[in-house]
């Protein structure tokens, strides 16, 4: 379980976080929703380890994390298999997973000749193919039409047992994750 | 003027080579004395004569090895010197002043005072090793620096180790200016190695023959001996982009 207790952070010319308290389960599934700037991927960071809080308590955050970057930052060099498999080191798992998401025809491109939405679909893999116990989705969901996004949702509900925390800005995308919607 | 921007590269290339050769060919017309221009043709008859004594073929060799060893030894020492200026500031700090010293101080101080410490034949090796070294060190540096934070952060956050950050996420980060490095420096190395063989004079050089050749004033000779070391400079790079092409396709 993670567990934040009173955090507060600031960046030198914003305050983005006071107080805040936060709790997340083993199998729980959360959606941040908030205006921009109110410090959802801030708290991100804090639970990816990325930054530190300037007060409060921090509890068990695990390490890895099983994350999707606002960007996809895949690396040019390697296909979508690979980097895929980049933290997992099961290149069958990655395989499949690709495949459920409707890239197995596009396994061995490599990122510049796909399109913005099979990107996002193998950041997506590469993270459910980590071995964590938390998946992160930092509005995951970006450039992916409807249908793609509802197949994808299913994809990542049926591959991860673990705590799910995601940000997005549509109630609907946390309906699909079956996420409980935490304003903040 | 469109039919001449058609056509391929390599034409374009030999085009250009062969308006310098007769504007060469002109100059030696027209100065008529073999001691200050020498023609094309005296020049290729005199690089005949030395292509048929093995002592010539020798000499390039050397030559060629002692270059190549002081651009290993820099592309080496720079490399490491280059990730560990990023990695640890002081030890930035401590070299700065030193590469800056080599970058600005002229080829030919450096060739007279190592005179004094360094054996002969091992004088261009530490000239082109030295001439090189701030080259891979500053562009190394350079990439270490621009390597993407953010894929940094995604390799730290899915956990990879630390092996397969470098793997994956640094090294071919590195590689174009690695590869950077390697053309100019390669260039540099040959000027500076060929230029400290004129100096010192080490046995069976190429430095030694061109020197001698100056000495007895045999100016066909030294034409011929600048363009067996303008080629044998383009075929190593040619060789070295050869490499380089190999390996990424492999």
């Amino acid at each position: 379980m993670i567990q934040l207790k009173n955090i507060s952070f600031s960046y030198p010319e914003k305050e983005v976080l006071k107080d805040f308290s936060f709790t997340l389960g083993k199998t729980e599934r959360i959606a941040l929703m908030g205006p921009s700037g109110c410090g959802k991927t801030t708290l991100l960071r804090l639970i990816m380890g990325l930054e530190t809080a300037q007060s409060g308590e921090v509890q068990g955050l695990p390490h890895p994390v099983a994350a999707v970057f606002q960007e996809d930052r895949l690396l040019a060099h390697l296909s979508a298999l690979e980097n895929a498999a980049l933290a997992g080191e099961d290149p069958q798992r990655a395989e499949k997973i690709l495949t459920a998401l409707g890239l197995g025809e596009e396994l061995h491109s490599k990122p510049d000749a796909l399109s913005g939405g099979m990107r996002r679909r193998v950041a997506i893999a590469r993270a459910l193919c980590t071995d964590s116990s938390l998946l992160i989705l930092d509005e995951a969901f970006n450039g992916l039409d409807e249908e793609t996004k509802k197949q994808t949702a299913k994809v990542i509900l049926s591959e991860w047992n673990g705590a799910i925390l995601a940000v997005t800005h549509l109630p609907e995308e946390a309906a699909l994750l079956e996420a409980e919607i935490l304003q903040i | 003027m469109k039919k001449m921007l058609d056509m391929p590269i390599w034409l374009k290339k030999s085009l250009g080579a062969l308006f310098w050769l007769a504007l060469w060919w002109l100059i030696s017309l027209i100065i008529n004395k073999e001691l200050l221009v020498p023609s094309p043709a005296q020049t290729v008859a005199v690089l005949g004569v030395l292509l048929a004594q093995p002592s010539f073929w020798y000499a390039a060799a050397l030559s060629m090895l002692r270059i190549l060893l002081g651009f290993a030894l820099a592309a080496l020492l720079g490399t490491v010197g280059g990730i560990l200026a990023d990695r640890c500031p002081p030890f930035d700090w401590l070299f700065s002043p030193l590469l800056h010293l080599i970058r600005s101080v002229p080829v030919a101080s450096f060739i007279i005072l190592a005179l004094v410490w360094i054996h002969t034949p091992w004088l261009p090796v530490f000239i082109s090793f030295l001439m090189v070294l701030p080259l891979f060190w500053g562009n190394i540096r350079t990439g270490m620096a621009h390597t993407d934070s953010k894929e940094l952060e995604m390799g730290k956050v899915l956990g990879l180790s630390r092996g397969k950050i470098w793997k994956r996420i640094r090294l071919p980060a590195l590689k174009p200016y690695f590869r950077s490095a390697c053309v100019t420096g390669l260039g540099f190395a040959w000027k500076s190695g060929v230029a400290a063989e004129v100096i010192c004079r080490p046995d069976l050089s190429l430095g030694d023959l061109l020197q001698s050749a100056k000495l007895q004033l045999e100016t066909p000779t030294v034409f011929a001996l600048t363009i067996v070391i303008a080629i044998l400079s383009l075929l190593l790079e040619l060789a070295l982009n050869a490499l380089w092409k190999e390996g990424e396709e492999q």
